[in-house]
């Protein structure tokens, strides 16, 4: 039973589809990989310097852009 | 998506072994066709007497194959069932049915007397009348399609402080995410045989039930006279090829003590889970020396949690005299174990268990007074609304960052001056060789601690007291003990507490 959205994500997509474009954002196309690695990137930033905390809101001010994915 | 037990049913053993033994009693056996037959008679019946939904709707019958098929017939009719225990006292039947007030009740003839000058005659239906009641496809078709995964399945009572027995509301989403955890963590397949041993009306019984319809396996339902017997105990397992169990600690230790496994020669169990009660090293050591391939598990949790939250698959060695690990959360749930302040305990710090996630209960049934007692919002989130369910079961973690269970919050007495649990001193006690199985209560009035036991012979308090010296403080040493022949147990088949302070403390 898939229990969380990363679960439901990674299985249901990234694993299925990696280099199957996910997003296009100004013309140029994303993986499915790439939004996979990218948050992982962000998460792990988050956690080392203990920005984030478990089950806590985070704020995003951002662009309306792929990034807001990740 | 799975929204409820019906798509489980149909989506898996229905569809994957039609005609393949389902449940099985010493009289009676059911595929998984003729369950899908028989509970949709018995919806339908239930549906053209009455217009009801999201009812409970109680169950008095023999325990049996029958008793299941009414089970999934009161669920396609998309009502509530509520296995009741027949043996117990008419009086608490009736607080019972005081506390639900139900829509129907569904017996045999043989049980109908137990509700038949309490409940009007119209809400009481016999159940071979409901077996051989046309299909109404339609109105099935209709109930199923309505089914959302947050109405309630069954509920389960249990006693209350009061006396007044509590109603656990089960839904059926809960059910459905403890059947997938328990399907993935021990790979039940559609060739396994479980033996079941819980009354319905416990808990424990709902993973034989729904793993049944989940993997496809057979549930084979133990004659409840052989369960005071180990020897016959065995016998039925081998006569009936039995792969796995589900049951409660005592029996496990009754038929280890009974030095019967050195000679058993089945060797077809893989997966023997206990739960329940506190399952002591001691007797496990046996089941593990005879039974060398079998995956072993202690599991916990309360009946508002949905059978478990917790548990630990047994993969090192234990000394007689360690207590075994409730382990970890099971997927899904979330333990946490907070002090009288409300916080995280620190590592070997006792506090309560708590649990959050889907597996809660949706409360007592007409009862918001008890629910709101124990199903609180979480104290460690005050930004949006979280219920946790606080379990008055004491736990620490060990260095393993496994939970450790220490005894009911009930069970932590204080006996001149100290601080004492209970169930530190039964974990100390089951380690003396010639005590088989034992249990310790406080005396409140006389201020002390009687140990209760059975073995092959009787010990004096001295001899008892000496051999503990290295395990516990002083304090905490039983001070009257009770030599037994056998222990009483109750229906559920865990030891009798109530009755042991009834007839020898007397409070």
């Amino acid at each position: 039973m898939v229990t969380n959205l990363i679960e439901y994500f990674e299985n249901t997509t990234v694993n299925l589809n990696a280099e199957k474009t996910a997003v296009i954002d100004n013309d140029k196309e994303y993986y499915f990989k790439y939004i996979r690695d990218n948050s992982k990137k962000l998460a792990t930033y988050l956690l080392f310097y203990n920005i984030a905390v478990y089950n806590q809101p985070t704020a995003v001010f951002l662009d309306k852009s792929v990034n807001v994915f990740a | 998506m799975q929204t409820n037990i019906i798509d489980l049913f149909e989506n898996n053993a229905l569809k994957n072994y039609p005609n393949k033994t389902a449940y099985r009693d010493l009289k009676n056996e059911v595929t998984f066709n003729n369950i899908y037959d028989k509970s949709r008679r018995i919806a339908s019946y239930i549906l053209d007497i009455k217009n009801i939904k999201n009812k409970p709707i109680i169950v008095l019958l023999e325990k049996g194959v029958y008793n299941l098929l009414v089970f999934h017939g009161i669920t396609y009719s998309g009502n509530i069932y509520v296995p009741i225990d027949i043996t117990q006292p008419k009086e608490r039947i009736e607080n019972i049915i005081s506390v639900l007030n139900p829509e129907l009740a569904i017996v045999n003839e043989n049980t109908k007397e137990k509700v038949i000058n309490i409940l009007d005659s119209e809400k009481i239906i016999y159940i071979e009348d409901c077996l051989s009641y046309h299909i109404n496809e339609k109105i099935l078709l209709t109930v199923k399609q309505n089914i959302i995964s947050t109405d309630p399945l069954y509920i389960l009572f249990t006693s209350g402080s009061t006396g007044i027995p509590k109603g656990v509301v089960i839904n059926h989403q809960s059910v459905l995410d403890y059947i997938e955890w328990v399907y993935k963590t021990y790979s039940f397949t559609y060739k396994d045989i479980i033996a079941n041993q819980a009354p319905f009306y416990f808990d424990n019984s709902v993973l034989d039930i729904y793993i049944t319809l989940k993997s496809g396996c057979t549930l084979y339902i133990m004659q409840e006279k052989n369960f005071a017997f180990p020897a016959k105990i065995l016998e039925e397992i081998e006569n009936n090829n039995v792969t796995s169990l589900f049951w409660v600690p005592s029996v496990l230790i009754s038929i280890a003590n009974s030095m019967l496994l050195e000679k058993y020669t089945y060797k077809g169990l893989n997966k023997i889970l206990f739960a329940g009660e506190v399952m002591p090293n001691k007797q496990l050591n046996v089941w593990r020396k005879y039974m060398p391939n079998a995956l072993f598990s202690n599991l916990y949790g309360p009946t508002e949690i949905t059978v478990d939250c917790l548990y630990y698959i047994v993969d090192r060695k234990f000394e007689d005299d360690e207590p075994l690990p409730i382990g970890k959360p099971c997927s899904n749930s979330d333990v946490m174990i907070l002090n009288d302040n409300n916080e995280f305990v620190k590592d070997n710090e006792i506090g309560e268990i708590c649990v959050r996630g889907i597996s809660l209960s949706m409360g007592y049934y007409n009862n918001p007074e008890k629910t709101r007692e124990v199903f609180i919002q979480n104290p460690l989130n005050k930004s949006y609304p979280e219920l946790i369910y606080r379990t008055g079961d004491l736990g620490y973690y060990n260095h393993y960052k496994e939970i450790m269970y220490v005894g009911r919050k009930d069970f932590q007495i204080k006996h001149n001056g100290y601080r004492i649990e209970l169930g530190e001193i039964e974990t100390a006690v089951s380690s003396i060789d010639e005590i088989n199985n034992l249990c310790v209560l406080y005396n409140y009035s006389a201020k002390q601690i009687v140990l209760f036991y059975t073995g092959n012979k009787e010990l004096d308090l001295k001899y008892i007291r000496t051999k503990l010296l290295s395990k516990i403080p002083k304090y905490a040493l039983p001070t009257q003990i009770f030599y037994l022949e056998e222990m009483p147990l109750t229906a559920n088949g865990k030891i009798n507490r109530q009755r042991l302070h009834k007839e020898y403390i007397g409070e």
